[in-house]
């Protein structure tokens, strides 16, 4: 009897500690002071975690711009020190969160939409529309960009760049098939047409990475379509006719042999583009710098493709505050200076990304392909913006999987993917 | 009336002495292995012990890593029983270990056996069956991910074709793509085994397999009837270590397949990860390692029962 009293009260001890351990009221980020000084100034320490955005011989020249984002901002706030951190792009969601629990977390880090969402949802991040007031040039931001870093009318970061998925043909290919850099399709029936002649002739009409992000296969391709995953009444959609018709789309490509065998959950099939097997590739403006590096020019640029919409995914990167910094009207105004106009300027020359900023986006004047990618900046979508956004990928992805299979039907898939959704929705 | 018979002050006294006593006895035998126990047990404590508890108390917990966990009762221990996911994880990992542990422990006995000859070349052999142990993961999943690619142009595809064999899906096929990732962990495992295998040949005395030759066994037969149950302990070993890094398994999970086609390769401890990390449930995900625990608790135990019974030479 007292040894299980004793085993009661240690229990609840821990379940005490365990609690106490894990909240957030007083954690804050590493060893930062209070943001503010004896004569009301802005001081203490800041840790910014940015990623490798360019190869790592261009290390050196990041560094670079993200030191002059530093000394800007001192300029106004010499008090406040600034610290930059660059962790890879691999797991980098877990080793965030990981440290924010730990606190030892950065005070400003990088982040896309549909984490930001889920992030935001959880309580992991602040909303920064009071810290920054209203001195940040709102309307130089374009509407879209805006969108991509609000969720639930806050504001939870300011975005740095913009990345859009266009087409790129292979040209060997095009000649083969009789056709030239000309004729890249805008539309899907015009695509359509290049597709059957391309399978013809033995080519692949394109590649389905059946197992990486739908942001880059099935999403796209609905939204084209007409069709989405939640509209913005939060209603499971994916379903609809359009979703249906989106599903039967890569079913009939898989079965004709337009897109590889191993579409089901293959996670690249970059190489075989490049090896002149594929007739097209989904392209970013670092796939276009990554083929230029590898001296490979037998391709031309092509725009999103218009089936009722056109549309395509592109993600919109921001840098954001968590919610146990203890710095965060300083880290507020950091991201201010990061994202001002001369930083995304030098920030996204060097990275190949688009501005996120109208005042920033002259910066391709000179470069053909950049500006085309920067012209369809309006088509793209940056994902499905929902806390839910993140669980349902590996869900949906296995019903398309089961499909291309053939273990269900286009409608069965379509169906079930929209009730895997709607379960995680109910999980909220 | 309290019926329990107390016993005396006296006698209590003399307890607390004898206690007293025994606890200086020990200590004067034993208390420099303690002090130098020591660093041991702190890092046990911290980096250990806390951990699981604490992974308990978070089973009862609803905890999205930042923030305060809510108590939530049993609601994640009642989830488990109404998610298909996790029974399908769990019978992922089982069919997993059916591809992995016998196959490991079988080329590994092979493999050492084949070293254990002593003829030329055995010592490069060795190091050359021991080369994938020590060679990076992610680099032998990408090899294996280059050879078993899902097309005509892959290279066991190619090898396939020469013999008259149609194109194989591998990792896009529902159906192979947990085997193939047996395979992979066999061929990065299977050196280790080796090496178990072969200390435990180097240990069987000489003279058995004389005295086999002089009563006329066969090769077959020695093996049979000397060597393969003179090797009890390793087999034992073995066969723990084998299953625990089979049901342990995520990184080509993670690395080749993404858990996928339709879920097929989605191991608990792939699940587990995805809760925790990418759905920010960790009260489930503890449930879920709580469950991994279980099984290989109750294995390791079946186990030791049936495997784990002392060998002697004489």
């Amino acid at each position: 009897m007292r040894g299980k009293k004793l085993v009661s009260i240690f229990m609840a001890l821990l379940l005490v500690f365990v609690l106490g351990a894990c909240s957030s009221k007083d954690a804050g980020s590493k060893d930062n002071g209070e943001g503010k000084g004896k004569d009301g100034k802005l001081s203490g320490n800041l840790t910014v975690w940015v990623h490798p955005y360019v190869s790592s011989e261009m290390k050196d020249k990041q560094n670079e711009v993200f030191a002059k984002m530093a000394a800007d901002f001192n300029k106004e706030y010499p008090d406040v020190k600034v610290k930059f951190e660059e962790i890879p792009w691999a797991n980098r969601e877990q080793k965030i969160l990981t440290a924010l629990a730990a606190s030892q977390g950065p005070d400003v880090f990088y982040l896309i939409p549909d984490m930001m969402a889920q992030f935001a949802d959880k309580g992991v991040l602040t909303p920064i529309t009071e810290l920054l007031g209203d001195d940040w040039d709102k309307e130089d931001f374009p509407e879209s960009s805006l969108a991509a870093v609000t969720y639930k009318d806050e504001l939870y970061g300011l975005p740095i760049l913009h990345e859009v998925r266009a087409n790129v043909y292979n040209t060997k290919v095009l000649e083969a098939i009789g056709a030239s850099k000309e004729d890249v399709p805008t539309t899907w029936e015009e695509f359509d047409a290049l597709a059957k002649k391309a399978v013809e002739k033995g080519f692949y009409a394109r590649g389905y990475e059946g197992g990486n992000t739908l942001n880059g296969t099935l999403y796209p391709i609905l939204w084209q379509a007409g069709g989405d995953v939640i509209d913005e009444n939060g209603k499971v959609v994916i379903n609809n006719e359009k979703g249906v018709k989106t599903f039967e789309t890569i079913n009939n490509w898989y079965k004709e042999g337009y897109i590889p065998k191993d579409s089901v959950n293959a996670l690249t099939h970059f190489e075989d583009f490049l090896e002149g097997k594929h007739l097209s590739s989904g392209a970013t403006g670092l796939t276009l710098s990554s083929m230029k590096e590898r001296g490979f020019t037998d391709y031309v640029l092509g725009p999103p493709l218009k089936g009722e919409v056109q549309a395509t995914f592109g993600t919109t990167g921001m840098f954001v505050v968590p919610s146990n910094s203890k710095n965060k009207e300083a880290a507020a105004k950091l991201i201010k200076y990061m994202t001002n106009t001369d930083n995304a300027k030098a920030f996204n020359e060097l990275t190949k990304y688009i501005p996120a900023r109208k005042s920033a986006s002259d910066i391709y004047a000179n470069d053909p392909e950049m500006s085309k990618m920067t012209e369809w900046l309006e088509y793209t979508r940056p994902g499905v913006i929902h806390p839910v956004a993140r669980d349902i990928i590996p869900l949906v992805t296995a019903e398309v999987q089961a499909m291309l299979e053939g273990s269900k039907s286009p409608k069965q898939a379509a169906d079930d993917a929209a009730a895997v959704i709607q379960g995680e929705i109910d999980k909220q | 009336m309290n019926a329990e018979i107390s016993p005396s002050p006296n006698a209590q006294k003399a307890t607390a002495l004898s206690l007293k006593a025994k606890i200086k006895k020990n200590w004067n035998k034993y208390g420099l292995v303690y002090i130098f126990l020591i660093p041991v047990l702190i890092h046990f404590a911290i980096f250990q012990l806390f951990p699981i508890l604490f992974s308990f108390v978070l089973t009862f917990t609803n905890w999205p890593l930042i923030g305060e966990p809510k108590f939530i009762g049993l609601k994640n221990w009642l989830a488990l029983f109404n998610d298909p996911m996790a029974w399908k994880a769990i019978w992922n990992t089982i069919k997993f270990s059916f591809y992995y542990i016998v196959p490991t422990m079988a080329l590994g006995l092979i493999l050492a056996l084949l070293i254990n000859t002593g003829k030329i070349g055995s010592a490069f052999f060795k190091g050359l069956f021991f080369l994938p142990v020590v060679t990076s993961f992610v680099v032998i999943s990408g090899i294996w991910g280059w050879l078993f690619k899902g097309t005509e142009d892959g290279f066991v595809n190619s090898v396939l074709e020469m013999f008259g064999i149609e194109t194989q899906l591998f990792f896009s096929s529902s159906a192979q793509a947990l085997i193939v990732l047996a395979g992979l962990s066999i061929f990065k495992v299977c050196g280790s085994t080796m090496i178990y295998y072969y200390a435990g040949l180097q240990s069987i005395p000489g003279e058995l397999y004389e005295a086999a030759k002089i009563d006329g066994a066969s090769a077959f037969k020695t093996f049979w009837k000397v060597t393969f149950p003179l090797l009890l302990p390793i087999h034992f070993y073995v066969a723990i270590i084998t299953t625990i890094g089979s049901f342990q398994i995520f990184d080509s999970a993670f690395l080749l397949t993404s858990g996928g086609p339709n879920h097929s390769t989605t191991t608990i401890v792939y699940y587990l990860y995805q809760e925790g990390f990418t759905s920010l449930r960790l009260g489930y995900a503890s449930v879920l390692a709580y469950v991994l625990f279980f099984i290989i608790f109750t294995i390791s135990l079946v186990q030791r029962k049936y495997l784990g019974k002392e060998v002697s030479y004489n």
